[in-house]
């Protein structure tokens, strides 16, 4: 028997799984509801389970600490932690990052126009920067209201995912 | 016929020509980039050289590396794709004069309909019907706005050099026309090298339907028909299909004679298209001609039986069409949808990065063309296409379920797309009675409702729950200890195998 955990919208969601034989698993949701599965990998990374006599033939890899699980087009990234993830977590180790004052890169791509100084109050939401990937532009907005704190890159520069772009101050 | 032909594209494109190349029986030599080294294409071609590092200037619009390509592998004719150097009269021109023959246009012709400018004049005396618009590029913003207030907004700024929906803005409002402005000629500028745009009347609710021609070197012409192409995102295309399900018989053969009509006002040689925007009264003006093959070209390929690339090869080997205009019979009903790497929840941000997983869809009447494999990287340097997936049926509807299926069956991993979004599309009512416009997607999102809960919120969370339980478990059986790092699906092999070495060592010792 193993505890996972799963993010709520306010406490996480506690699964608990047994093992009945391999490949045959009895999982308890939040709820209490019980599923019975019947487990197996076609190919690594995917799942297919037979649950009450439906058939599911997903795909459900971990791609960046979470389990992206994707059926008939539609697609969920869920983070599941097991018992000792979860108490790391509680103990603030890895815990997760308040919103700081960094916008970050969220594209791979060329600085083509800064929109802001330092000193300026931007809105949230208002352009502070023009990015170019794939050859289109593209805006990119204040994560929050502020002032600018200051701008860490310039017009023509080459950004990375997660490059600091600007730092805006609350 | 050729013996040798040089593929100057990438992606899906480059694959797609080099298939039929293969069915012919003709050689294809790839061209690519540095990061380009692991695409399909050099996988599937039976040449391949690297012409330069990852900017597009620097490789695939290198006329001269690869006009030197082609002559060292003897190639004798090179097939530009769309996009890049396809629409180029300077490389027509030097492809010509290095004995070479270019599959496509003659240069005069890709220089008449590649200005739009100086298109919308040539096809003024041919008598096609346009759109009110400026009459050639305009350089200040201020004299723009005079304009654009003249024919009253909503304008559209358009790229004089353009396609493919870059250097292209739509203006509401008077106070954001300077901005749009700028920027149009700045992306202009940076994806064209000509910074040159003109404005027009933006004409509302219409239908953006072009028609296929294809005419022979002996002065033959004819249409292979209409595709409606109004289903568009940050104005590209994005869903395709053929027949359009609103367009009158009796405005199709307007439509198709205005079309040929166009082509030959330019003596056009090879595969064109002519976009029109068709508005809610049957009216139609002329937008512009692409000289080239569209991306889109498989649903005409579909609802006709013919391969465009093929006749696109026999024409250019100086072969007369093999049909006339009363020979060609469209039957049934093609879509395509056009896979992105991109988030269409966040203004279709694209979002490049390592495919962890690819499996097409398969199954009666559907094709998928793509340049990406498994575990292959979408690059940031290129258009985020991963694939167009097409698929046929007897009528719009057989064929709007088809899509729904195959679509269902695609599972991409790593990346964001817009799968889930094309599903969506394909339940709307707009789209399902086919009296949706260019603005569909925009009023999508706009009449876009709270969304059920279905049974995968349940079933998606206890699959990644045993995901990871299964996970856990091969950890614990090959001896990793609670404290090891989680184990992840390819990387986790890596670890046993790096522990069962360790073992052996232990054991030798």
């Amino acid at each position: 028997m193993a505890n996972y955990y799963t993010p709520g919208t306010e406490e996480d969601r506690q699964w608990s799984v047994e093992t009945l034989e391999d490949g045959r698993y009895q999982a308890v949701g939040p709820g209490g509801k019980s599923f019975i599965v019947d487990a197996f990998s076609p190919v690594a990374g995917r799942v297919h389970m037979l649950v009450d006599g439906k058939s599911w033939d997903m795909d459900a890899r971990e791609i960046d600490g979470e389990i992206h699980v994707q059926w008939r087009g539609l697609t969920k990234n869920i983070k599941v932690l097991n018992d000792r993830e979860k108490r790391m977590a509680v103990a603030g180790i890895g815990g997760s990052k308040a919103a700081g004052p960094e916008l970050l890169s969220p594209m791979a791509g060329k600085v083509v126009a800064i929109k802001a100084q330092i000193g300026d109050e931007v809105k949230e939401g208002q352009v502070v920067l023009i990015i170019e990937a794939m050859k289109m532009e593209n805006d990119l907005k204040a994560h929050r209201a502020g002032r600018i704190e200051s701008v860490n890159v310039s017009a023509g520069e080459a950004v990375e995912v997660g490059t600091v772009l600007i730092t805006i101050a609350e | 016929m050729f013996t040798k032909v040089l593929v100057a594209n990438r992606g899906e494109i480059a694959v797609r020509i080099m298939r039929t190349l293969r069915e012919m029986g003709i050689k294809s030599v790839a061209i690519y980039s540095e990061p380009d080294r692991e695409s399909l294409l050099v996988r599937y071609a039976d040449e391949a050289y690297c012409v330069g590092p990852a900017a597009s200037a620097e490789s695939y619009l290198r006329m001269d590396k690869i006009i030197a390509v082609a002559k060292e592998s003897g190639a004798q004719a090179i097939h530009p794709g769309f996009g890049f150097l396809s629409e180029r009269a300077p490389f027509s021109q030097a492809c010509e004069d290095a004995g070479i023959v270019f599959i496509g246009p003659k240069p005069y012709a890709i220089e008449a309909m590649g200005n739009k400018t100086h298109a919308r004049d040539l096809m003024l005396k041919a008598g096609v019907p346009l759109v009110p618009g400026s009459k050639s590029a305009i350089e200040s913003a201020d004299d723009a706005l005079v304009v654009a207030k003249e024919m009253r907004f909503p304008v559209l700024i358009k790229a004089a050099a353009g396609g493919g929906g870059k250097g292209m803005r739509r203006v509401d409002r008077a106070e954001d026309f300077v901005a749009a402005f700028e920027g149009a000629r700045r992306e202009a500028l940076s994806a064209f090298g000509n910074g040159d745009v003109y404005v027009e009347k933006y004409v509302l609710n219409p239908k953006h339907v072009e028609f296929q021609v294809l005419a022979d070197s002996h002065g033959n012409c004819v249409h292979i028909f209409e595709r409606d192409c109004s289903v568009q995102r940050r104005h590209q295309k994005i869903t395709e299909e053929a027949p359009c399900s609103t367009l009158l018989p009796e405005t199709r053969k307007r439509m198709g004679d205005v079309a040929i009509a166009a082509a030959q006002a330019v003596n056009y040689v090879g595969a064109g298209t002519i976009e029109f925007l068709l508005d809610e009264n049957q009216d139609f003006y002329f937008l512009e001609m692409n000289t080239r093959l569209q991306v889109e070209h498989p649903i005409t390929e579909m609802i006709s039986g013919l391969d465009l690339v093929r006749l696109q090869l026999k024409i250019a080997d100086g072969e007369k069409l093999p049909f006339t205009q009363d020979d060609l019979k469209a039957r049934g009903h093609a879509i395509e949808c056009r896979v992105y790497a991109e988030d269409p929840e966040s203004n279709f941000m694209p979002s490049p990065g390592l495919l962890h997983y690819l499996s097409p869809p398969g199954g009666p009447w559907v094709r998928e063309d793509t340049g990406v494999y498994s575990e292959a990287t979408v690059s940031v340097h290129y258009d985020p296409m991963i694939a167009k997936l097409v698929v046929w049926g007897e009528d719009r509807d057989h064929a709007i379920g088809r899509m729904k299926r195959a679509l269902s069956e695609y599972v991409i991993s790593g990346i964001k797309t817009n799968v889930a979004f094309h599903l969506e599309m394909l339940d709307n009512e707009m789209l399902r009675a086919g009296t949706y416009s260019t603005d569909f997607v925009p009023a999508l999102f706009a009449a876009r409702e709270e969304v059920q809960p279905t049974e995968f919120d349940e079933i998606g969370e206890l699959a990644a729950v045993i995901a990871r339980h299964r996970q856990d478990e091969v950890v614990e059986k090959s001896g990793g200890s609670s404290t090891s790092t989680r184990a992840s699906g390819p990387s986790n092999s890596w670890k046993n195998y790096g522990r069962f070495q360790q073992l052996r060592g232990l054991r030798l010792r």
